[in-house]
């Protein structure tokens, strides 16, 4: 009673606060130092109110690690709760800690992730205690699953909306385009994700673009999730653990991007025993070491793929002009974890990998090396202050970046050669503090500072025996955040997921910018770290479920997003020389804030979740290239920028069924999308630039119906089979609607609206079957054999179209829409999967 | 340099994208658009020139004979130097090809002008209660100071040539090029990506590779691409033009390209002021300089 007064009150008055705080936030950096001080001091209130309620009664923690048996992996959401009450409980942190605080007494305690065997303990409370747990996996069954009182339903009894967790294990048990198992692929089959078909590595959340979704592995930022302009992801499923994807109502503790989060987390390595895994495939090979170091202290994991398809052709390359050329990418992950002591933990993960791409065209004596891909590094600290006081402190560095080399040349005479280069650095520390202060509190509270530099471009080249200058563009900036979450149980039936985020950005020099303005061309010069721009913003945040009763509720979300780093494509996907530019004097934060509104509801003892959810979104501050754009090289992109607002709509529907020989899921989401970049938000490099004269369209990926279906089915012990089917509506496209002639004898395209026509909708269906010859074995090598069919009956879904002009004659001219389909046939694949 | 991305990177997917297929789609486009089509230009050392189309359908293969008076007259064309007007004089060739030129009785009595650097030139154009107006200004040109070749072993073939001129960057900043090549009496082509900025370049005087410009319907040779021949009498023309001007070609070379995976449209910018027009009047610096390749054995 008195907690849920005291509650009453925090909230009222944080409520108060943040309206307050919003007024306040117009992006000015004083009044942004201000409303921190004032989170701040509502920090304390809060940490102080909540050691009021502890004082009055005699009340013990029980608290502790949550690991996998076999392993010792820690596990990552999964459930503590007590067997009297199962509304009661919590949810370990992302290093698998979990903190109870009750009054002291004896309770039975149950423990449940799914995937693996509930277990329930007795445990007396009447001093402070530690209590690991290690879970052990189902294992596979050909037995339909009896579920008893396993706390599976946090689609209904969670007050999140939109979060999608998935493992692994269930990823690899679909079918997968030539056999590579891939998690980016996998969550596009998630309602309310779109993907735009093959060769596209960027996932569409809720209308937004793939430039507006935050992508941490191990905390640090992948800037760029495809290989091969997106064919393949860049997260080799053998290193990782766990994905988290927030579509909307994302937690404070996240911020930066205003579409959505992606969190994965890589393994830690077997703490028990030394095991090796590894497949090899049509394309490519992995390998993954793991084990203990000093068991139980420390343990490590390495895990490597490269693909060699072309290292394959490379005979039947080598006779031609072509000698020399090839592609491949390859990814590296490692980590290492050392347990100091019960209070201290350290891990340090990092990830590497490259695209590599040789062009040799010998007779010409031209050459091209392209490579380019992520890295990133993570050390994370652990440590617990007292049983119910958890930090994690991480510093980071990420880098992705692109390289362009290539040349002429003629014997020793070197008469043309040119160095381009982009990307992203980021070096960054942040700290977070869990706090669980009673069973219906779960404080966290922390603060991120990251320092960027942006390369937009950098061009060297050398022309006979004269050298250019390099043309170098970086950009500096500073990006901090601090936030406050609180997850409370307002009364039994209301549970509340409250946040608020405070994000600074500021651009320092050094940094020239030439002035284009009314007609001047004067160099405009900012020193070192002086500031260029800064902006500020509160972000706000709330997910509120009202329980119906033990098997629905309804959820309500609002969040708002800030982002101050911008990515503009002006291709159809994603591309590897895509680059990302900072808010800057010309290029303001993009905004953007999501309501959503769901129903949920479990049936069959949790066995089936399905859920209803309604979202809209309003961004402001989009950037997109102007409709006369044509990349040049030196230039500063941002002077071609427009900027508008847009709105996404929809409706997602999904039905999953967790358990038993066949299980899966299937999801139908209604998306619209609209955009308006009308001149209203000028680009003072260059005003008056709009799109489409000021008129609404529809993204390129706006494909209003959505269907996705993953289904899976253990026949017996040996066999498993894996479908997946996906549709999505006719893909738009500007279409011609003229043309005309001039002295050059081309054809010029005059075109319509800006994707106002559609054409051909997507669909495909692909099969696997995963054959174990020795399912009993546990010891020795352990092999899996993959088969899979993408795309079976051979549909030629659409990658582009583009319009090929002529002047067959001197008195004609010929437009003809011509269509690429990337993957036009059934591709088979096996890949064999060992384990020792 | 721009496209040097595009080029390659399709090249790129092609070696990948082994398995990917071509269709040609069969799409409903809505109704053309009737825009009126103005190329004009005037070049230093020589008088203005004009000629009118209207747009096509963007449907299939379409003959200028179908399209009602493709070639537009009936204008009254004005050009004006900053002191002198000229008002041009409608021709007709084989009674479909209309342009607008200088007169014969201005050429005659000597009523006429010629582009000069460094001067601005409106364009103004009456027709049917419509005006079109445009201005350009033909820029200062720094001389092209040398040109020479050498050749290139191609497959069976060592007599292919490449060209290089040097190009002389003025020291300020907002320079912009066209060029054209000329092969012996054939008709002068521009480049397949023909114009630039001095952005890189800025202020330099550096060698370059010149790429032979090419009727764009002709078979694309990619072994012979750009080469020229033992024997040609080669004619390098670099054209200082103006921003508009520059932005004019630089979008339509975009355009022309259809849009891609990678480089997705591009919406040509006219320079010209009035309701449904596009095209371009631009002024020219000339600079040409040429040479004649003489292939030897020993080389």
């Amino acid at each position: 009673m008195i907690n849920n007064t005291l509650n009453l009150w925090f909230s009222v008055l944080f409520f108060n606060q943040i309206s307050d705080l919003c007024t306040l936030a117009n992006f000015n950096t004083i009044t942004m130092h201000i409303n921190l001080r004032k989170i701040q001091f509502l920090l304390l209130i809060l940490v102080a109110l909540s050691s009021i309620s502890l004082v009055a009664q005699q009340k013990y923690t029980v608290s502790g690690y949550l690991t996998d048996e076999s392993s010792g992996e820690t596990l990552i959401g999964a459930y503590v709760y007590l067997s009297s009450d199962n509304s009661i409980g919590t949810v370990s942190n992302l290093y698998g800690f979990y903190s109870m605080t009750l009054d002291a007494g004896t309770y039975t305690i149950n423990v449940s992730y799914v995937g693996y065997k509930s277990m329930s303990y007795e445990i007396d409370l009447s001093e402070n205690l530690e209590f690991n747990v290690e879970l052990s996996l189902e294992g596979i069954t050909t037995e339909e699953i009896v579920v008893t009182d396993t706390r599976t339903d946090e689609n209904v009894n969670d007050a999140k909306m939109g979060t999608v967790q998935m493992s692994v294990e269930k990823i690899k048990a679909l079918p997968a385009f030539m056999g590579e198992v891939d998690i980016l692929k996998t969550l596009q089959l998630l309602p309310g994700v779109q993907s735009v078909g093959e060769g596209n590595g960027g996932f569409y959340v809720r209308g937004g673009g793939p430039n507006q979704n935050l992508i941490l592995l191990d905390d640090a930022t992948v800037y760029n999730g495809g290989h091969l302009f997106g064919f393949f992801s860049v997260f080799n499923a053998d290193a990782i653990k766990n994905t988290t994807l927030y579509k909307g109502g994302m937690p404070a503790e996240y911020g930066g991007r205003i579409s959505s989060v992606l969190d994965i987390s890589m393994k830690e390595g077997n703490k028990k025993k030394f095991q090796v895994d590894g497949g090899i495939g049509l394309i490519s090979s992995r390998l993954t070491l793991q084990g203990p170091i000093l068991k139980g202290k420390t343990s490590f994991l390495v895990s490597g793929r490269r693909t060699y398809i072309l290292d394959l052709m490379q005979p039947y390359i080598d006779k031609t002009d072509l000698k020399g050329t090839n592609y491949y990418f390859y990814d590296l992950n490692a980590k290492i974890n050392h347990t100091f002591s019960k209070k201290d933990r350290l891990y340090l993960s990092g990830y590497f990998g490259r695209d590599v791409f040789s062009f040799k065209s010998n007779d010409r004596g031209f050459n091209l090396e392209i490579p380019w891909g992520n890295a990133t590094t993570s050390l994370r600290w652990n440590h617990l202050f007292t049983d119910k006081l958890f930090m994690n402190t991480t510093l980071l560095f990420n880098d992705y970046n692109f390289e362009f080399t290539g040349g002429q040349n003629e014997g020793e005479q070197n008469e043309f050669s040119f160095n381009l280069y982009s990307g992203i650095r980021d070096f960054s520390l942040k700290s977070d503090i869990d706090f669980y202060p009673t069973p219906k509190h779960k404080f966290k509270f922390g603060a991120h500072y990251t320092y960027h530099i942006f390369t937009p471009s950098i061009t060297n080249f050398t022309s006979g025996d004269t050298d250019f200058e390099p043309v170098e563009s970086k950009r500096y900036a500073h990006e901090a955040a601090i936030y406050l979450q609180d997850n409370f149980d307002l009364t039994d039936k209301i549970k509340v997921e409250m946040g608020l985020r405070g994000s600074f950005f500021q651009q320092v020099g050094p940094y020239d910018r030439i002035d284009k303005s009314e007609g001047s061309l004067d160099t405009i010069r900012y020193e070192n770290l002086e500031p260029v721009k800064s902006y500020g913003g509160l972000e706000p945040r709330i997910n509120v479920r009202y329980k119906l009763d033990n098997s629905s509720s309804i959820k309500a979300s609002v969040a708002k997003t800030n982002q101050y780093v911008h990515l503009v494509s002006s291709s159809a996907s994603t591309l590897p020389t895509d680059v990302w530019v900072p808010s800057s004097d010309i290029v303001r934060p993009q905004t953007g804030i999501q309501y959503a509104i769901g129903y949920f509801k479990n049936f069959k003892e949790n066995n089936y979740e399905g859920s209803v959810e309604l979202f809209y979104r309003d961004i402001n501050n989009i950037a997109d290239y102007a409709d006369d754009y044509v990349p040049e090289l030196g230039e500063n992109i941002e002077d071609n920028f427009a900027f508008g607002y847009g709105k996404a709509y929809g409706a997602e529907f999904f039905l999953k069924k967790n358990f038993g020989k066949f299980n899966g899921w299937l999801g139908y989401t209604y998306t619209k999308t609209e955009n308006i970049f009308d001149g209203s938000l000028e680009n003072v490099a260059n005003p008056d630039l709009t799109i489409d004269n000021g008129e609404a369209f529809v993204t390129n990926y706006d494909r209003p119906h959505d269907v996705s279906v993953a289904l899976n089915y253990q026949l017996n012990e040996k066999w498993q089979f894996g479908g997946i089917f996906v549709y999505a509506s006719d893909k738009p496209y500007t279409p011609a609607i003229g043309t005309f002639t001039n002295s050059t004898g081309s054809p010029g395209i005059i075109y319509g609206k800006r994707n106002s026509a559609r054409i051909r909708d997507y669909h495909r269906l692909d099969f696997s079957a995963t054959f174990t010859p020795k399912p009993n074995k546990t010891k020795g090598l352990i092999s899996t054999f993959n088969f899979s069919a993408f795309n079976v009956y051979a549909r030629k879904n659409l990658f582009f179209i583009f319009f090929d002009t002529e002047q067959p004659t001197d008195e004609s001219v010929k437009i003809t829409p011509i269509g690429i389909s990337l993957v036009p046939t059934i591709i088979p694949s096996v890949t064999w999967n060992f384990k020792f | 340099m721009k496209n040097i991305f595009i080029l390659y990177f399709i090249a790129f997917i092609s070696i990948i994208g082994f398995i990917a297929c071509e269709e040609e789609l069969d799409l409903d486009l809505p109704d053309t658009t009737n825009q009126l089509v103005v190329e004009g230009w005037i070049s230093e050392g020589d008088v203005p020139f004009v000629y009118m189309t209207k747009t096509l359908p963007a449907i299939g293969e379409i003959r200028f004979s179908e399209i009602d008076s493709f070639f537009v007259g009936g204008a009254e064309i004005t050009v004006k130097s900053e002191d002198q007007t000229m008002v041009l004089q409608e021709y007709v060739l084989d009674s479909t090809v209309i342009f607008y030129t200088v007169s014969q009785a201005d050429l005659f009595s000597g009523n006429f002008f010629v582009g000069e650097a460094g001067k601005y030139y409106d364009l103004e154009i009456n027709m049917d209660e419509r005006e079109i107006t445009g201005r350009t200004k033909i820029p200062n040109s720094l001389p092209l100071d040398s040109i020479w070749y050498d050749f290139r072993q191609v497959g069976d073939t060592d007599s292919l040539a490449r060209i290089f001129v040097r190009i002389n960057d003025a020291d300020t900043l907002g320079n912009f090029y066209r060029f054209f090549t000329q092969r012996n009496d054939e008709p002068e082509f521009p480049g397949s990506n023909s114009v630039f900025d001095d952005i890189l370049i800025n202020g330099k005087s550096f060698p370059s590779f010149v790429e032979r410009g090419q009727n764009p319907n002709d078979e694309f040779d990619f072994e012979t691409f750009g080469y020229f021949f033992a024997g040609d009498t080669v004619n390098v023309r670099m054209s200082a033009i103006d921003e508009a001007h520059y932005n004019y070609w630089n979008t339509y070379e975009a355009n022309a390209q259809g849009g891609g995976p990678f480089s997705g449209i591009t919406v040509v910018d006219s320079n010209l002021e009035g309701e449904e027009v596009i095209g371009v009047w631009g002024g020219y610096g000339m600079q040409t300089i040429s040479t004649r390749i003489i292939y030897t054995d020993e080389d």
